[in-house]
């Protein structure tokens, strides 16, 4: 595993692209974070203080960093695979000595070395974000909903997972990152439309982002939102799915002439 | 060991196209061995399906006596077609990755870049590279672990002379020093001069393999004329074994065989058939070459 990662790291430390898209990442977290104080819609003020008050600030970041800016980490796990097949690298490394399912293995430790720096960056603004709005007196609530913080790495995971199938399946950047934005913006919201509702929940990008949940719910139906833990059956139908994603990869990489 | 690798009967269809038809061949442990065959003849697929990365129709092979593709490819050092690297990082950064896949030191980097006189440009990006300085890494990146096997397609694609000239000195050293070296070639030219054995394949069939030298063999023929060339015809197919008797505008063509020119001269001016033209042809490899691969629609 170690060797796996030490390669993929000497494919994407020099690479600019990686580089402004992870730039791009944590500057579209940090310029959103800096400003949601001060939205506002007409009067109306949605991030009030209290959304980034312990322990809803973990639910609150979460919620809109995997919403918001999964879709950038998608889309560099799309280019750094598409980009393997567009060299031809991935001939040469296979026949360099990489078997095929080390080549999918890389990856796939890539993406989730990849979600869990993104999962330590997010929990960080989190803290500093919490720490600089919560009273001292509500301290006490600092931990409540840390869980939001693993739930969020689990959401990444499964969603970049689901992003590296698409790149083995489509092959070129272009039509991959169009065909994984249509496919969870409008084919499956159609589909879902078109079967029975028991099945709708366990469609991949339904359950992928049902692990946090809209999180001014509570808010609305109840003053407390104590109670609001990430959707641990989405995260275990998800889970499922990221071992399926990467084992149809392998698969369709095994059968596949380079 | 006796053979580095074992083909048996493989067969590759593209559609209708059948790209590997059949092909069996042995390559003996330390030998340099020639595949060469016209553009589009399945030399590629063949040693892309030996490599492991196209799965084959049917058919066997092993490598080391029993080895898969996988399990051998530590072992060898392959450019296949063209090079293929990442264009964004330099020939070192990219020959790194390739040393840690091999799992092996770096420390042989600087050693095969001089090898293929690209240790100067050691730090500039590939997608700065000529078509022929892509090449010369890609055989550094073949030469990288010191593999026991070599398989290298066309190897001097794109190189200028003296490139062509240096790397075949390089696999006629490494075949000299006991490494077995697979070179797929659409040049006569080069399996002739680098090679110690050849596979002659056409359409994905093999068409003759074995030493070069045997494979190739290179006949010589008789060519004469006389006024009367009926006449000339029918006294040579009268006294000498002649199996064929080809006209060429007014000459007669002759395979060579054992007959000695100054002979059959003598012989048939005693006759009193004077001959006005007789030469010697020495078949060239190159028309042995396109003549076994000329097109046969049986």
């Amino acid at each position: 595993m170690i060797k796996l990662l030490k390669i993929e790291w000497k494919k994407i430390k020099p690479y600019s692209t990686f580089r402004w898209l992870i730039g791009l990442y944590v500057v579209c977290l940090l310029l959103f974070f800096i400003s949601a104080q001060n939205f506002r819609i007409g009067s109306f003020r949605p991030f009030s203080d209290d959304l980034l008050r312990f322990p809803d600030v973990w639910h609150n970041i979460t919620y809109l960093a995997a919403v918001l800016f999964n879709l950038i980490l998608g889309v560099i796990i799309i280019v750094l695979i598409t980009n393997e097949y567009q060299y031809k690298t991935i001939r040469q490394n296979i026949i360099d000595g990489l078997n095929r399912k080390y080549v999918v293995l890389a990856k796939t430790y890539l993406l989730i070395s990849i979600a869990i720096a993104c999962t330590l960056i997010v929990a960080l603004f989190a803290l500093i974000i919490g720490l600089w709005n919560t009273p001292g007196d509500r301290m006490d609530l600092i931990f409540d909903k840390i869980l939001f913080i693993p739930a969020y790495a689990a959401q990444t995971i499964a969603l970049l997972a689901f992003a590296s199938l698409f790149a083995h399946l489509f092959r070129k950047a272009g039509i991959t990152i169009l065909m994984f934005l249509l496919y969870i913006g409008v084919i499956e919201p159609i589909f879902r439309g078109q079967i029975p509702f028991k099945f709708v929940n366990y469609m991949p990008a339904k359950s992928i982002y049902s692990i946090i949940q809209f999180p001014y719910i509570d808010l609305i139906s109840s003053n407390s939102g104590l109670s609001a833990q990430p959707a641990w059956n989405y995260c275990l139908i998800s889970l499922g799915y990221t071992f399926l994603f990467i084992g149809l990869s392998y698969l369709l990489l095994k059968r596949r002439d380079l | 060991m006796e053979n580095v690798l074992n083909i048996s009967a493989l067969v590759k269809q593209y559609g209708r196209i059948t790209a590997v038809n059949n092909l069996s061949m042995k390559v003996p442990e330390a030998s340099v061995f020639g595949i060469l065959g016209p553009n589009g003849s399945g030399k590629t697929t063949t040693l892309s399906i030996i490599l492991g990365i196209v799965n084959a129709d049917s058919g066997y092979f092993d490598w080391f006596d029993g080895l898969n593709a996988s399990e051998s490819r530590m072992n060898i050092g392959s450019l296949l077609e063209k090079p293929n690297f990442y264009p964004y990082l330099t020939a070192v950064e990219n020959l790194k990755i390739t040393a840690d896949i091999k799992e092996i030191p770096y420390t042989n980097i600087a050693e095969v870049l001089d090898t293929v006189s690209l240790l100067d440009r050691k730090d500039s990006k590939f997608s700065t590279f000529s078509t022929g300085m892509k090449q010369r890494l890609g055989i550094a990146n073949a030469l990288l672990a010191n593999p026991d096997v070599l398989v290298l397609d066309e190897p001097t694609n794109g190189l200028d002379p003296q490139g062509i000239s240096d790397i075949r000195q390089i696999i006629i050293a490494l075949g000299d020093s006991g490494k077995t070296i697979i070179l797929a070639s659409h040049l006569l030219d080069e399996v002739e001069k680098v090679c110690s054995h050849v596979a002659v394949i056409k359409k994905g069939k093999l068409l003759a393999s074995g030493p070069v030298a045997d494979a190739l063999n290179a006949e010589g023929k008789i060519v004469l004329a006389a006024d009367n060339l009926s006449q000339l015809s029918s006294f040579l197919s009268k006294h000498y074994n002649i199996s064929k008797i080809e006209k060429e505008d007014d000459k007669l063509v002759i395979p060579m065989g054992t007959l000695y020119p100054a002979e059959i001269n003598q012989k048939l001016s005693k006759a009193g058939i004077y001959l006005k033209h007789l030469s010697i042809r020495q078949k060239s490899l190159e028309s042995q070459f396109l003549e076994l691969t000329a097109d046969d629609d049986d």
